[in-house]
């Protein structure tokens, strides 16, 4: 009887400890691919990993006012100008790339520890929205972003029924294991750039160059800036008009305007200046006349911001730090009002 | 659904938990359940066709074993069984597989012949791995009628042995008397045995992602183009063709060999390191075993096999190679690719003679290291020339790929060093060459009967897992997978 307990024993040790290599062989593996895929990741979303981090260390509930967007309002709108002239401790939480449902991911992001007064959506790519697509830029530094359902919900957007996608996105080595050949820039970090000093801003000093065929179009120097995009756009052969903003998207944008509203944040949706054709100006009116919620359109207000086309864009597409410290005067102003 | 994609990371660890949790009586059934839904994953209406093909030859054996049991002579009503469940199931293969390839050879006749009559094609999709469990299953039937196997009772047991996942699509081809007799045992977990099949997986995994699926790239731009590319890539392609199969194949047996293996099933090796043959009759005793055996007991044997002189054993090699270029794809440059391998073993078997006097006049010894690497190379050349046939999508592609070898220029060597960075970059082709080079001295290895994977387990577990990481984590990075390609499929799914 003893013998058939030790032998019981035994077996039971033994299979325990094979339970535990098992175990730890697995986490080794796991860590293994999650390592290699570091080492394979596209380095170009390292700075907006840096923004999101930055903004994750920042105190709980220490913003009064927030903004969110792609790449027009990250480099477009300085927040620390803004927080000099308004008095509220206010972060620009924009990142590059960012279609409307990345915006929205992270408006829901920002509010696990921050409640902000005021919110500033940039409406840039209001009409943009990822859907069917691979792991690519933007999706792939929303890995970094706080686990929720607006996040699962927000990777369904993206992937779908893509399986494939999924194992991607918890694993990005299925993604990237192919950029072995491509191992020249592997430590790009993107850490010299601290954001909370910044608060955010991507800050960039460039001069707009004017393109070939842009020349004879100077913006904003005589006329209105949007019928100089309009003629810019009727010599490159493109059409300008207004357009709808798809269903999923004002899905969203009434998500945001709700949880607004719950929250007792002031909403402000607004465009920014570039060379290129907006075309939702009256869709976005059409909404916050709908959902609440306030709505400037910047191009419309060129010359109450001094705006300069010469010293005030970085490229065709976004502005300067001289061009964002006007936006973001234009935007104090507008907020005392 | 195929062994290389997520849907199968999932299913198969799903299925080997449940299998070894639930009571032992309902292992077979999930196992079942598991085997049809990894089928449906494909095409769930051809499920019904398996389903049929299992019914057919279940109630074939059943009545042959009860005829068995009869006192009185039932020779020729057993034989009766024998050729209804034969008809039937090769009339399921006919209909689904070759159906439209007699019909457009009829109407190429009837063209020729000058009447208005035409066969309609069908439009139907090929039911995958239709070929191997229609012979599965019928071998079973032959087997019950030989008196070989019993018969077995138990529906659910016999569909479990015709549509067992692990080697349902692709083989290897199992026999009743290894496989039926498996499905009737209870299977606990056994740790050892499910590290075994797993690291038979890991090598199958990495003969198909990293070997197969590179030389693919490569094979598939010069094939897909051949008006585009000299002589020296068709030259290329047609010997990474050769390997690309080996690794596919195989690749695909092993890993079906190792998921079984975890789950207490062994099946039978299906290649046994073919490119070392020394003539094209070793080749074919150790490529694709499963189905070269099939063929000698189920077609050779009965033919009377070497039995009836050797004029009847030349011409019996020729039909059953004839057939198994048939078996292998409905097209001329199959019946001709198996009529090649045919043709040079019967010329292999004429030439004993010659071939012997030839050796006795240069004093070569029949062991002499050089003569077999002459006959190891010969091999592989005849059996390479012939797979340019297999891989071309038709009779008159396959000649313009010899034609463009023939008349390759001979400068064209001089270039060799630039047929791989021309079609894949450099990197991609130094890790095809590396890869490859461990291929083989992995069969050296085996043919000397040294077993690798033995020697990894006797290892001490630092060691064993600094083994186990590097090759997984080899394949994760060097595999040719993910979102960039499409999960390639195995190439004899469509056989």
């Amino acid at each position: 009887m003893n013998k058939v307990y030790k032998h019981d024993r035994y077996r039971e040790l033994i299979f325990m400890k094979r339970l535990v290599q098992s175990f730890a062989f697995i986490m080794i593996i796991l860590v293994a691919l999650t390592f290699t895929g570091y080492i394979l990741r596209p380095k170009e979303t390292d700075i907006c990993v840096k923004q999101i981090r930055d903004f994750h260390s920042l105190g709980n509930n220490s913003l009064d006012a927030i903004v969110y967007g792609s790449s027009h309002s990250w480099l477009g709108f300085d927040a620390k100008e803004f927080s000099e002239k308004t008095g509220m401790n206010t972060y620009n939480y924009s990142c590059y790339w960012q279609s409307f449902n990345t915006t929205w991911l992270f408006f829901n992001d920002s509010l696990k520890s921050q409640k902000p007064k005021v919110a500033f959506i940039e409406v840039g790519r209001v009409n943009d929205y990822l859907h069917d697509v691979e792991l690519e830029g933007q999706i792939y530094y929303t890995r970094k972003l706080r686990l929720s359902g607006e996040k699962l919900q927000y990777v369904y957007q993206c992937f779908g029924s893509n399986l494939e996608q999924y194992f991607s996105y918890a694993l990005p080595i299925v993604s990237f294991h192919t950029k072995w050949e491509n191992l020249e820039d592997v430590f790009k970090p993107g850490e010299d750039v601290d954001f909370t000093e910044v608060k955010g801003q991507m800050v960039s000093n460039g001069t707009f160059e004017v393109e070939p065929e842009l020349i004879g179009y100077e913006v904003g120097k005589d006329d209105d800036i949007t019928q100089k995009i309009q003629m810019i756009n009727e010599y490159e052969g493109g059409e300008i008009g207004q357009q709808p903003i798809r269903e999923e998207n004002l899905a969203l944008m009434k998500d945001i305007a709700k949880k607004c509203n719950e929250k007792g944040i002031r909403l402000i949706w607004f465009a920014e200046p570039y060379v290129g054709d907006y075309n939702y100006d009256q869709a976005m009116e059409q909404f916050v006349k709908e959902n609440g919620g306030e709505y400037v359109n910047l191009f419309n207000h060129l010359s109450d911001m001094n705006f300069d086309s010469k010293t005030d864009l970085a490229d065709a597409d976004h502005l300067n730090s001289s061009g964002a410290k006007k936006v973001s005067d234009y935007l104090s102003t507008y907020i005392n009002k | 659904m195929l062994f290389n994609s997520y849907e199968f990371i999932i299913f198969f660890p799903i299925v080997c938990l449940i299998y070894f949790l639930i009571p032992k009586k309902w292992q077979q059934v999930w196992l079942l359940i598991s085997s049809y839904y990894f089928y449906m994953c494909w095409n769930a209406k051809y499920a019904l066709l398996l389903l049929f093909v299992t019914f057919v030859t279940f109630i074939c054996g059943k009545m042959i074993g009860r005829m068995q049991k009869e006192a009185y002579d039932t020779k020729n009503k057993q034989k009766l069984f024998v050729t209804i469940g034969f008809v039937t199931c090769l009339a399921v293969l006919f209909i689904f597989k070759y159906m439209n390839f007699f019909g457009s050879t009829g109407n190429f006749i009837l063209r020729k012949i000058g009447t208005g009559i035409k066969f309609k094609s069908l439009d139907i999709v090929l039911p995958v791995g239709i070929s191997f469990y229609t012979f599965q299953a019928l071998s079973y039937i032959v087997d019950v009628y030989r008196g070989e196997v019993k018969v077995e009772e138990n529906f659910v047991r016999f569909a479990l042995f015709v549509s067992f996942f692990p080697q349902l699509v692709a083989g290897p081809i199992e026999r009743s008397k290894n496989l039926l007799k498996q499905v009737n045992e209870e299977h606990s977990f056994d740790y050892d045995r499910m590290r075994d099949g797993l690291l038979l997986m890991i090598w199958g995994f990495f003969l198909k992602l990293v070997i197969a699926d590179r030389a693919a790239i490569y094979v598939d731009r010069v094939y897909g183009s051949l008006d585009s590319y000299g002589g020296e890539f068709v030259l290329t392609a047609a010997i990474l063709f050769s390997i690309q199969i080996y690794c596919d194949f195989a690749g695909y047996s092993i890993i079906a060999i190792g998921a079984a293996k975890v789950m207490g099933f062994v099946l039978m090796e299906n290649f046994n390191r073919p490119y070392l043959s020394s003539t094209v009759g070793e080749f074919w005793r150790n490529w694709h075993i499963s189905l070269t055996s099939w063929f000698r007991d189920y077609l050779y044997v009965p033919l009377g096999g070497n039995r009836k002189g050797k004029l009847r054993k030349y011409i019996n090699i020729m039909i059953v190679f004839l057939v198994s270029g048939l078996w292998h794809g409905a097209g001329w440059h199959f019946i001709v690719w198996g009529g090649l391998n045919g043709m040079y073993q019967v010329i292999g078997e004429m030439g004993k003679g010659v071939k012997s006097a030839i050796r006795n006049i240069l004093h070569v010894s029949e062991k002499s290291a050089i003569l077999n690497t002459f006959r190891i190379v010969t091999t592989c050349v005849l059996v390479g020339f012939a797979w340019i046939f297999f891989r071309a999508e038709s009779l008159g592609v396959a000649i313009s790929a010899i034609k463009s070898i023939i008349t390759m220029h001979p400068d064209s060597i001089i270039s060799l060093k630039n047929v791989f960075k021309d079609v894949i970059t450099y990197k991609q082709s130094a890790i095809l060459i590396v890869t490859i080079i461990v291929l083989f001295i992995s069969d050296i290895l085996k043919k000397r009967k040294y077993n690798v994977i033995d020697w990894i387990v006797s290892r001490n577990i630092v060691t064993r897992w600094v083994i186990y990481i590097f090759a997984i984590m080899f394949i994760v990075i060097f595999g040719v997978w993910g979102p960039d390609f499409s999960a390639s499929n195995f190439i004899y799914f469509q056989f």
